[in-house]
C-alpha cells in the first residue's frame, strides 16, 4: 500500500451499509520527523511520510476528522493507541479545543497526565511517566460543524 | 449524553518469521524494535448528532521498521612486545547494534607506525582477550558469524614483531568490520536509492564512522585501532680505568708505570623500557697486563676467581677473559657493577 492513507475500516463501511453512510470519517496520517540544514546554516525539522521508519526514529501520527454530513457532531472523542514499540514523547498531544488525558492501562480508563500513577516492578507506586501511556483520548469542548474538518496529533519515538 | 463505548485496537505482528534472531520480537532491545515488525495504529472516533449516538469510526495506518544497520568494533587492549616476539594480540569487541540479524566480514590493516609481520584475524571464542588453543583462525572475505540485534563477538588481531623493531616504536592496527548479509558473504546494500516503501523492510545504514581507511559514516562498516609498543631493554656500558698503586709511589698519586695495578670498572645500565635479564659482562684482559688474583667484583660484593661457584669467575667460563653473570637489570635505570685488578707488565 503506496498511500499514507487509510479510509475507513471494513466495521465501519458494514455499518454505514446497513444503515445510512456515516457523516463522520477520520484517517491516520503517519509521518517521520527529520532534521534538515537549511542553507544558511540552521536547523528544522521537517515531516515526510513514515515509509523507512528504524529505532530511535521520531514519528507524527495525525488523525484527520472530517464531518461529511450537514449537521454538528457532538462529544466527539478520539482515542488512540500508541503502538506498544513506541514511546510516547512528553506535551506532544495536540490540544486545541480539546481535553486530552492519557490511559496506563490498555484504554480501561483515562486520567490527566499529572495525576496518573503505575505500579513498578517492586511493587511501589509512582507518578506516570510519558513512557507508561498506552493510549490518548482527545474530548473536544467544541462541536464539529458539517462540511469541515479538525485534526488532533502526538508524536512518539520508536524504540 | 456523552458514551464510552470505545474499540480499540492495538496490536503488533512480527511480519517475517524469527529466526532464532530475535530473542523476542516485541521485547525492548537496545538495538530496538526488531526489524520487520509492524506497527499498527487505529484510531476511534465516537461522536453524536443531534444528541443521537452514532457508530464509531475508525482510521488506521500500519508501516514495517526497518533494518537497522548499526555496529561498532571496539578496541579493548594494546599490546607491550619485545622485539621478535610472536603471536602478540590486539583484542577487540565487535557487536551488532543494529535490530537485525547480520554477518561480518573482517579485515585488519596498518594505519600507522611500524608493520607487523604475519598478521593475522582470530575469534576469541572464550572471550578471553588472550590468544589461545580453541581461537579460530578467520578467512579473509568469508563471513565471521552471524550476530543477532545486540549479541558481540570477540576478535583478536595476532602478530609477530620484527626483530628490528626498537624501543618505543608503535605500531597501530585498524580491525574494520563490513556488514554482510545474515547466513552470506554478500556485503549488506542499503536501500538509499530505491524508493521507499512503508511495507516492505528496507535497509538503513546508522553506523558511525570509524578510524580506519575507507570507514565513513553510515556506510555498514566500523572499526577502531589497536597499538603495539614496542618495549626493549637498551644497555649501555660504560669502562673506566683508575690506577691503585705504582712499585714507587704506592697508592699516593700513582702512575701507570709497570708494576702499577690498574682497576677497570665496567658499568652496564639498562635505559630502556623492558626488564633485561640474564645479562653477562665479558671482559679480556688486556695485552700487556697481568690478571691480580681475587680481585674481581660484582656490585662492590667479592667473588672467586674459580668458575661454577658463584656468579663470575677468570679464565673458567671465558678463556682469557673475566665473565661475571650480572643477572637481571631492571628497566628505566637498573645499572650493575663489576670491577677487576690488573698488573701492568
Amino acid at each position: 500500500m503506496r498511500s499514507p492513507f487509510f479510509v475507513l475500516s471494513a466495521a465501519a463501511l458494514l455499518a454505514g451499509a446497513a444503515f445510512a453512510a456515516s457523516p463522520m470519517s477520520v484517517t491516520t496520517l503517519v509521518e517521520k520527523e527529520v532534521v534538515v540544514r537549511d542553507t544558511k546554516g540552521g536547523v528544522k525539522v521537517n515531516r515526510i511520510p513514515a515509509l523507512t521508519v528504524v529505532p530511535g526514529d521520531t514519528v507524527v501520527y495525525t488523525y484527520n476528522l472530517k464531518n461529511g454530513g450537514k449537521a454538528p457532531s457532538e462529544n466527539i472523542i478520539i482515542v488512540a493507541p500508541i503502538p506498544a514499540q513506541m514511546k510516547y514523547i512528553d506535551k506532544s498531544a495536540t490540544t486545541q479545543s480539546t481535553i486530552v488525558t492519557f490511559s496506563v492501562d490498555a484504554g480501561k480508563s483515562f486520567g490527566e497526565a499529572a495525576k496518573l500513577e503505575v505500579t513498578d516492578k517492586d511493587g511501589k507506586r509512582r507518578p506516570a511517566g510519558a513512557g507508561d501511556y498506552t493510549h490518548i483520548r482527545w474530548v473536544m469542548s467544541v462541536p464539529l460543524d458539517g462540511g469541515t474538518a479538525r485534526a488532533v496529533a502526538f508524536r512518539a519515538v520508536l524504540e | 449524553m456523552t458514551m464510552f463505548n470505545v474499540r480499540l485496537t492495538r496490536w503488533v505482528a512480527a511480519a517475517v518469521v524469527a529466526t532464532g534472531a530475535f530473542l523476542a520480537p516485541q521485547s525492548a532491545q537496545a538495538a530496538g524494535t526488531a526489524a520487520g515488525t509492524t506497527v499498527s495504529n487505529t484510531a476511534t472516533v465516537n461522536f453524536n448528532v443531534g444528541g443521537v449516538p452514532q457508530t464509531a469510526v475508525t482510521g488506521s495506518a500500519t508501516f514495517v521498521v526497518d533494518d537497522k544497520v548499526n555496529l561498532t568494533v571496539t578496541n579493548n587492549s594494546g599490546a607491550t612486545v619485545v622485539p621478535g616476539s610472536t603471536n602478540q594480540v590486539l583484542a577487540f569487541t565487535l557487536q551488532n547494534t543494529g535490530n537485525k540479524t547480520h554477518g561480518y566480514s573482517l579485515a585488519a590493516s596498518l594505519g600507522s607506525g611500524i608493520t607487523m609481520n604475519n598478521v593475522r584475524i582470530y575469534r576469541d571464542i572464550n572471550g578471553d582477550g588472550n590468544f589461545d588453543g580453541g581461537d579460530t583462525l578467520y578467512t579473509g572475505g568469508t563471513n565471521a558469524g552471524d550476530l543477532s540485534a545486540d549479541a558481540t563477538m570477540r576478535l583478536l588481531i595476532v602478530s609477530d614483531t620484527p626483530v628490528g623493531a626498537t624501543n618505543g616504536q608503535v605500531s597501530n592496527y585498524q580491525l574494520i568490520a563490513t556488514t554482510l548479509n545474515a547466513g552470506t558473504t554478500t556485503v549488506t546494500a542499503h536501500d538509499n536509492a530505491i524508493a521507499d516503501d512503508k511495507d516492505t523492510q528496507q535497509v538503513v545504514f546508522a553506523d558511525a564512522a570509524g578510524p580506519g581507511a575507507g570507514d565513513a559514516v553510515r556506510d555498514g562498516k566500523h572499526s577502531a585501532t589497536g597499538t603495539y609498543t614496542v618495549s626493549t631493554a637498551t644497555l649501555t656500558v660504560t669502562k673506566t680505568s683508575t690506577v691503585v698503586s705504582d712499585p714507587f709511589n704506592g697508592t699516593t698519586n700513582p702512575k701507570r708505570i709497570p708494576g702499577a695495578v690498574v682497576r677497570y670498572s665496567i658499568v652496564v645500565t639498562n635505559t630502556g623500557a623492558a626488564n633485561a635479564t640474564n645479562v653477562v659482562v665479558r671482559d679480556a684482559i688486556p695485552a700487556s697486563t697481568t690478571y691480580a688474583a681475587s680481585t674481581i667484583t660484582l656490585n662492590a660484593g667479592g667473588l672467586t676467581d674459580a668458575g661454577g661457584d658463584d656468579a663470575g669467575d677468570i679464565n673458567a667460563t671465558n678463556p682469557g677473559e673475566v665473565t661475571v653473570a650480572v643477572g637481571a637489570l631492571a628497566s628505566g635505570g637498573g645499572t650493575g657493577t663489576v670491577t677487576f685488578d690488573v698488573t701492568v707488565n
